[in-house]
């Protein structure tokens, strides 16, 4: 197995070829295996330069490769990722998304933990929601989202008139709540299909000017906080 | 699902995977810091001898004998275990490094064991190479034919520190594991228990290390001067009495620390 933490820390005096070669070696690797398999494993990640010099002289995005380059270097079967984009540049990211779908598609199981959750939906479309220890769900994003239909969602509108289009909304049984915050509504209702009409019907009629609608809660992260609650 | 596992290898062997960590210990641990701060505590006694030589001079034995009970094994036998055996584990489990190692196909009996043995090889041998230096300087006062002649004692002394680095080393690194900020216990049980209560009267010496550490020496209320001051007001243990009871002692805290720290859940 192979695991990359969450905290950045490292042995600082080394370099990070020192550092991988000399985790690689407690896989029972020899000292030139270990190198060899640790020169791959940063390249692999990109992090090519700096690899003779301290770590305490890499930048912030540099160390979270290497963490992961430490994690894959002695060719794991799993990869257990904690918070592996954490301070990475867009760039970074989405190499780093590359490198984890590559090694998956080669036979390695990786599991990826995070708390940016829309860095999941860019990775996989099954998860595990995890809360204090406990399973909350499990599965692909729609069936998890199936399974808290009976939560409000909601909804957020951009319109001129908010307070009059909330005294409209709350008016039908499924709508739960509605906050006003300047020209700016939050719907929360039972049933998102009848609600989503019904603005689109207030909307195409006349009788309100409705700039945005978005769903707060198509993201893991409100199906994360429907299921903590 | 197989598929996966055949990547595996087959894990390193304890004493290749213990010798690793040993390994690692000089190299990240270990560190250049505490090898200046070792170098530098260690020049004390090497400073005392060279101006006792020059100042004082008289019978390097009885010199040699109270360095060794009074700064060799009541500080330095003390302090080093307990500077880097309290540091070897807690500072890993602090610095959230030992993550790194807790993921290796390693039991954590030998990463534990493996930075322990490590304290207690660089405390033994940095005492044994300052105590001969010392012994060169002091017995040599006495005539260089007395340095060859008195070579047992040396052997003696230098076996008895190194039985004092294992044994502080077992119960400093116990701290470490145990306690989340081990330091001030130590401090008040290596400095203040061991060194205040085997010169205690009673029965209190028979509950220190340090007290059958001096037996080994064979050293008893008879001594003079300083030594008096030094030397537990009790008969020592015999030698082989002392030498037990220190062994069963250094297994008992060497088997409770790696036992509790391979079962620990670390708040990382």
């Amino acid at each position: 197995m192979g695991y990359c933490p969450e905290h950045d820390r490292f042995y600082e005096d080394l370099t990070p070829l020192q550092f991988v070669a000399l985790l690689t070696r407690l896989h029972g690797y020899s000292t030139e295996q270990a190198r060899k398999l640790s020169r791959q494993a940063l390249e692999q990640v990109e992090l090519t330069q700096k690899i003779d010099k301290p770590i305490r002289t890499l930048s912030h995005g540099m160390r979270q490769r290497l963490k992961v380059a430490q994690a894959l270097a002695h060719e794991p079967g799993w990869l257990v990722l904690d918070e592996p984009l954490s301070g990475m540049d867009p760039v970074g990211r989405a190499r780093m998304i590359r490198l984890f779908s590559k090694l998956s598609g080669e036979g390695t199981a990786v599991l990826v933990s995070s708390h940016v959750l829309h860095e999941l939906e860019a990775m996989t479309t099954d998860i595990l929601l995890l809360n204090k220890g406990r399973l909350l769900a499990q599965g692909q994003v729609q069936a998890i989202r199936e399974l808290i239909d009976g939560h409000p969602h909601r909804i957020a509108l951009q319109t001129d008139e908010p307070r009059d289009l909330g005294r409209e909304l709350l008016r039908y049984d499924d709508v739960v709540r509605v906050e006003v915050a300047g020209e700016r509504i939050v719907v929360e209702t039972r049933s998102p299909d009848t609600c989503y009409n019904r603005i689109g019907e207030l909307a195409s009629g006349g009788d309100f000017r409705v700039r945005s609608m978005v769903s707060l809660d198509d993201n893991l992260e409100a199906v994360f906080r429907y299921l903590v609650k | 699902m197989n598929d996966v596992f055949t990547k595996d290898r087959p894990v390193p062997g304890l004493f290749a995977s213990g010798w690793l960590v040993v390994r690692l210990f000089f190299r990240v641990s270990l560190g250049r810091r505490r090898i200046l701060w070792i170098a530098l505590a260690m020049l004390i006694p090497v400073a005392m001898a060279v101006y006792w030589r020059i100042a004082e001079g008289g019978d390097g034995t009885a010199f040699f004998v109270e360095m060794t009970v009074s700064l060799f094994l009541q500080f330095f036998a003390l302090g080093l275990p307990l500077y880097l055996g309290v540091s070897a584990i807690r500072d890993e489990i602090e610095d959230k490094t030992i993550v790194y190692l807790f993921a290796r196909p390693l039991h954590r009996a030998v990463i534990l064991g493996g930075k322990i043995f490590s304290v207690a090889l660089v405390v033994s041998f940095a005492l044994a190479l300052v105590l001969t230096v010392v012994y060169g300087i002091v017995v040599s006062a006495d005539g260089f034919s007395e340095l060859g002649a008195r070579l047992p004692r040396l052997l003696l002394h230098a076996g008895v520190l190194a039985v004092a680095s294992v044994a502080y080393t077992a119960l400093f690194s116990l701290f470490g594991v145990l306690l989340r900020k081990p330091m001030l216990l130590a401090i008040l049980i290596g400095f203040m228990w061991e060194a205040v209560a085997s010169n205690l009267p009673g029965a209190f010496p028979r509950l220190t290390l340090l007290y059958y550490l001096k037996s080994l020496l064979g050293l008893g209320p008879e001594a003079r001067g300083l030594m008096a001051v030094l030397i537990p007001s009790i008969e020592p243990a015999p030698f082989y009495t002392a030498l037990a009871v220190l062994a069963v002692a250094t297994v008992i805290l060497f088997t409770a620390t790696l036992t509790i720290g391979s079962r620990k859940e670390y708040r990382i």
